[in-house]
């Protein structure tokens, strides 16, 4: 029988992108909740910590000024985290603004290698479109009430299924990375889920929309999968702002399937697309 | 009668003509190769149809996978007389990475190894060059891949040079060739995915046919 252990290629693999990501993460949220840090700063402590353990063994690139699109992802993760942070205190629709000026900036940032290459028409249509959808879905899951568990359910469904779309399109890499945050989102989940407000969302939607990027963009995944994975996060997302403030069972449920239908239809697409490419060969 | 005549002369040469030729194809198919030691001083052009960049590497602990780059161009100079001036430029499209294993080839141009897409080109300018005989030397340069210059050295051999009558096509020129290779760490460059699988030293080779442009 196929031990995992034996292999060290899938012996790493499960280390970085599972069990350190998810040990991190259940480490930092339980000794946070010993201490008097709130619940809000907990979960985004977690959540950073959990990832970026995971980062740090998979991409090991912290430099500042990155030299790769990869290396971007810590740094616009910190933008990410503080700039909507501080712009909650002036309220809520400063720090929605603070959302889509950094998601307009990671959009340029992560697309810049590319848009140097193209015509300037195409070049605006890209990165319009690109910041645009990651802009609209991060302030779509960021809520002024809370729907934690849910708005952690599609965070997690949509950082699952790109794990899976990542590989299949040709970078373990980036698959590794939104495996670990799916894991630290899933830890989170079980835990108690995010609220909705919480930093935390920001933190995991700027990842998640980098890592997004970096997929469709550098990784060239097929638009028939990327196209339902963002419908996912859209659908789960808007089924969230339909359910009462304080959802049950049904509507939690409701919001999952909203979201994971699009998501498995995303995975086969991408199973489609590698099954295809397989037998050209 | 004089129509006949003339009709009788113009067959008689051509047939002349065509005993002629029959005679000479034979021994032109039958020259037996020969490399040219004719002196390479000048300015080249590199003749992308005729040269190519190929690399070899350790592959899951077992076996060598060998690749080439399709696409390369560049230019370079030779003085024998002052060959600490002499420059090499290279430019290689890194998409034109070839395996002979397409799906491999699409991983390798993805973001765990090249990145094509951020940086789709290879680039080597040389800085200086140094004679080790009459034929060979090193080769020193800067190396730019997946975005990260470093300092190499490539130990260079002269095949030879001379005028040839077919290349390039149609009227030929005057050509020189030289193969070059050298070993680098592909994590110096930042492209370090799979230590485990993929051994970590590239032995790089490029083997150049150039167009001489100006002696």
């Amino acid at each position: 029988m196929w031990n995992p252990a034996d292999s060290p290629f899938a012996y790493h693999l499960i280390l970085r992108s599972i069990l350190v990501p998810a040990g991190v993460t259940a480490s930092v949220r339980a000794l946070a909740r010993a201490t008097r840090v709130t619940r809000g700063m907990s979960t985004a402590l977690a959540l950073f910590c959990g990832f970026f353990a995971a980062y740090g063994l998979i991409d090991r690139d912290f430099t500042w000024l990155p030299h790769t699109v990869l290396s971007w992802v810590p740094w616009l993760a910190l933008g990410g985290l503080l700039l909507p942070a501080f712009a909650a205190r002036r309220g809520w629709h400063i720090a929605q603004a603070a959302r889509w000026a950094i998601a307009a900036c990671a959009a340029a940032v992560l697309l810049w290698p590319v848009l140097g290459q193209e015509s300037l028409q195409t070049a605006v249509g890209l990165w319009g479109f690109s910041a645009c959808a990651f802009g609209l879905l991060w302030s779509a899951l960021s809520l002024p009430s809370g729907h934690g568990t849910a708005s952690s359910a599609i965070l997690f469904i949509a950082a699952a299924t790109l794990a899976v779309i990542a590989p299949l399109s040709g970078s373990l890499l980036l698959g590794e990375m939104s495996g670990a945050l799916a894991c630290s989102l899933f830890i989170l989940l079980v835990s108690g889920g995010l609220r909705t407000d919480a930093i935390a969302v920001d933190l995991a939607a700027i990842v998640l929309g980098s890592l997004v990027l970096d997929v469709w963009i550098y990784a060239e995944a097929p638009v028939r999968a990327m196209a339902p994975l963002l419908l996912s996060i859209g659908a789960g997302a808007l089924a969230i702002r339909k359910a009462p403030e304080r959802p049950g069972i049904r509507w939690m449920l409701l919001c999952g399937l909203a979201g994971l239908l699009p998501a498995l239809v995303a995975g086969w697409m991408a199973a489609q697309a590698y099954a295809a490419s397989a037998a050209a060969y | 009668m004089a129509r006949n005549k003339t009709l009788k002369t113009t067959l008689a040469t051509a047939f002349s003509v065509l005993a002629l030729a029959a005679w000479r194809a034979p021994a032109a198919h039958a020259a037996a190769y020969h490399t040219l030691h004719g002196n390479p001083a000048g300015a080249y052009r590199i003749d992308p149809n005729h040269s190519v960049a190929w690399f070899t590497i350790g592959h899951a602990g077992v076996a060598v996978v060998v690749g080439r780059f399709d696409t390369l161009s560049g230019h370079y100079t030779f003085d024998p007389a002052k060959p600490a001036r002499d420059q090499v430029a290279i430019h290689i499209h890194a998409a034109s990475i070839d395996t002979g294993f397409p799906m491999r080839d699409h991983d390798l141009r993805g973001p765990d190894f090249l990145n094509v897409r951020e940086f789709p080109n290879i680039t080597f300018t040389s800085t200086r060059y140094q004679p080790t005989g009459r034929m060979t030397g090193r080769l020193y340069g800067r190396l730019t891949l997946h975005g990260v210059t470093r300092p190499v050295v490539f130990r260079i051999r002269e095949i030879g040079a001379g005028p040839v009558t077919m290349l390039p096509k149609p009227w030929g020129g005057y050509l020189s060739g030289y193969e070059a290779s050298t070993t680098i760490a592909r994590s110096a460059f930042g492209v370090d995915a799979y230590p485990g699988m993929i051994a970590n030293t590239v032995h790089l080779h490029v083997n150049i046919e150039g167009v001489r442009t100006s002696r």
